[in-house]
């Protein structure tokens, strides 16, 4: 064997040597030796590249592998979890199993019938029993059941029996948030609330392009509401419609230092599990999909854009003897006192005609300006996608805007009222909403200043001064040990063009605690009734008290410190 | 010698073969064991899904106010009232010898005498 190997290429390539030799030359043994090395190499190369590749490959991680068993309807049904600001779960992808057969695969239908009976005593044992006889190649027994189930009817062993896991969203707060986190459709995409706008926000790019596959890829959406105050604004906007046989109901409660929503509810609303009746008009997200005339509330905005501009002191006076006529339009007030009202003054009996006469002073470009810059005249910026534009007055005349003065004749949502009252109350910057988590840094950076410090520690003076005042429209919402403040609205609603008498929207707009406000509240109650024969209906009587209940349920879990206890009131102690 | 040499070149390679063979095997074993592990891991996770929902189920705010409201005469849960949150800095130092209760029970907070009226800020206007 050495010898062909030595001999045969060197015979090959030396043809001037004579075969037979047995001693080879000197030239001929180096080119052999040379050869030899060259073979040597490159066995060696080509061993050291597989070595190498071992290696590399028993270095690298396999993971991707894992992926190519999936069904690319999971990947690309896979949501975000939607957790609250404690970290409670809003809304998450359960799998459920759904339970099947493959009649033509099962060998004795009355048994495997039986047996299944056996677990799901509520399936018709005769249908169940035709379906499983026919000759069909599948057929859906049970969509849906639980994993307990699961295990008892795999456990029975059935050949031809199997089961299908389906991604489904679920809502364990049902009604509760259903507003603000929305709902998905049947392919699990958003289609109303945060799930569309984290759709929006990237996550149907991810899922075309393929990304996004397991769950653990996902992190979960953190929002700014807290499941606690919300469940509390909801449950007292539920009494307050059932007390005062009110058709609507819509609440809101605003971070007043970083725009944060830390809850939102809009009665009727809809359980995002079962959307039988999501999409009823009378189901919208009255807060921000809804634009209405708010009456007084609007008030607060007029009395602020008189002392920013420097028209109106705190101490001046206005006629309130005789309603304006102007035109076919005549401004007269609710709670009529027939004479000259100090500024405080008109604030807390509300009146329509001394703050028509304060808009004057203001003048017609400069209400408009300041409007504007309340973010009142054009949409929302907000991250929910359900937003409406307020609808304005055709022609900014005098009556506008004396009209505007007061709240009629323009239409906003309520959300921008509460928006424009953070500004009031929190020293003069207008920051947007947002139902993402955000700092107070944060906020202050995206906030634009509307209007002065000192006119917001006047509004805030004269907020407080309505609750706090016995004279004040607010004073029923007045609670003890926290200093709240805010201004009622009791707008009459139009049906066909006119306003009707006996049909309100009343609103009211607080802040608290006053004197270094954290929180604006905002509650909204369509179409109340007295709550009993005798009494008025008017915003101060229904919206007014809710608030105080919503204050006083949620102030302890929004962490604001009660006053220090009044002198009289005894600390008991146990030691 | 050469002979010798040979029987020992291949007791070695049948000995390689097997310890192969075995490492192989192990490495078989290890990788089910992944997988079973993996699939151990994937069930768990999804029953930890699940196991949170029904926790947030059982958690939510609506339902436990309800449960409260209908064992309201076993639980004898009042919600909390502002005269009760204090901070520590309110709370006078514990004296040496208790002070005697002159009829005073303590443990539970009296009925105050009228709810005390929110503070005006600045002086009432005229």
């Amino acid at each position: 064997m050495s010898t062909t190997m030595f001999d045969g290429p060197a015979v090959a390539s030396t043809p001037r040597l004579k075969p037979g030799r047995r001693v080879m030359p000197k030239v001929a043994r180096d080119q052999t030796r040379g050869r030899l090395f060259l073979a040597i190499c490159a066995f060696t190369m080509v061993y050291g590249v597989l070595a190498g590749r071992l290696v590399y490959l028993g270095l690298t991680e396999t993971d991707d592998v894992v992926h190519y068993g999936r069904a690319a309807s999971e990947i690309a049904t896979t949501r975000p979890d939607i957790v609250d600001r404690n970290g409670e779960i809003l809304a998450t992808d359960i799998n459920t199993a759904s339970l099947y057969a493959e009649p033509r695969r099962i060998i004795d239908p009355d048994e495997a019938a039986e047996l299944i009976n056996s677990v799901l005593p509520d399936l018709k044992p005769s249908e169940l029993r035709r379906k499983l006889s026919g000759d069909a190649g599948f057929v859906w027994l049970k969509r849906e059941i639980s994993p307990a189930v699961q295990a008892a009817i795999h456990r029975l062993g059935i050949p031809g029996i199997g089961f299908l896991t389906e991604k489904r969203r679920f809502y364990p707060g049902g009604p509760a948030a259903a507003h603000v986190v929305g709902l998905v459709n049947v392919d699990n995409q958003g289609i109303a609330g945060i799930e569309r706008a984290v759709d929006q926000r990237g996550l149907s790019d991810l899922h075309g392009a393929g990304f996004a596959m397991g769950r653990s890829d996902l992190e979960p959406v953190e929002l700014s509401l807290d499941l606690r105050v919300q469940h509390v604004l909801r449950d007292e906007l539920a009494s307050a419609m059932e007390r005062y046989h009110a058709v609507a109901a819509t609440g809101v409660i605003v971070n007043a230092k970083t725009g944060e929503v830390l809850a939102l509810a809009s009665l009727p609303d809809f359980d995002p599990n079962n959307p039988v009746d999501a999409n009823k008009p009378d189901r919208l997200n009255r807060m921000t999909a809804g634009t209405y005339e708010l009456g007084s509330v609007f008030k607060s905005f007029t009395f602020a854009m008189a002392f920013d501009s420097g028209r109106v002191k705190m101490d001046d006076t206005f006629d309130a003897r005789a309603p304006i006529r102007v035109g076919r339009f005549t401004i007269s007030d609710f709670h009529g006192k027939h004479r000259v009202l100090s500024v405080p003054e008109i604030f807390l009996y509300s009146s329509n005609i001394a703050t028509a006469k304060m808009a004057l002073a203001v003048g017609l470009d400069n209400q408009r300006g300041y409007l504007e810059r309340f973010g009142l005249l054009s949409k929302l910026q907000t991250d929910l996608p359900e937003v409406a534009t307020p609808q304005l007055p055709k022609k900014w005349s005098d009556v506008a805007a004396m009209t505007v003065s007061f709240g009629h004749g323009i239409a906003i949502t309520p959300m921008q009222a509460a928006m424009a009252d953070v500004a009031l109350v929190n020293g003069g910057i207008l920051l947007p909403p947002t139902f993402f988590r955000r700092t107070e840094k944060e906020a202050m950076a995206l906030g634009t200043r509307i209007i002065s410090p000192e006119t917001s520690d006047k509004m805030r003076y004269l907020f407080n001064l309505n609750i706090a005042d016995p004279r004040g429209s607010g004073s029923r919402a007045g609670v003890p040990g926290y200093r709240v403040g805010g201004k009622t609205g009791t707008a009459e609603k139009v049906e066909n063009g006119r306003y009707v008498n006996n049909k309100r929207l009343n609103s009211f707009l607080a802040a608290f605690p006053m004197d270094d406000p954290n929180y604006v509240v905002l509650v909204t109650l369509d179409e109340p009734k007295p709550e009993r024969e005798g009494i008025g209906a008017t915003a101060g009587l229904n919206a007014a008290p809710t608030v105080g209940a919503i204050v006083r349920r949620s102030a302890a879990l929004l962490g604001v410190k009660p006053e220090a206890p009044q002198p009289g009131g005894a600390l008991l102690v146990s030691y | 010698m050469g002979r010798y040499f040979n029987l020992v070149l291949l007791v070695v390679t049948i000995a390689g073969a097997m310890a192969t063979y075995a490492m192989k095997h192990r490495a078989e074993l290890a990788a089910d064991h992944v997988k079973t592990l993996r699939a151990d891991i994937a069930r768990e996770k999804e029953a930890l899904t699940l196991l949170k929902a029904e926790w947030s189920v059982l958690d939510q705010p609506a339902r436990l106010q309800n449960l409260v409201a209908r064992h309201a005469g076993f639980l004898q849960l009042a919600p909390l009232d502002v005269r009760q949150i204090a901070s520590l800095a309110d709370v006078p130092e514990k004296p040496v010898v208790p002070p005697a209760l002159d009829g005073f029970t303590t443990g539970a907070v009296p009925p105050p005498p009228a709810p005390p009226k929110p503070p005006v800020a600045g002086a009432p206007i005229r």
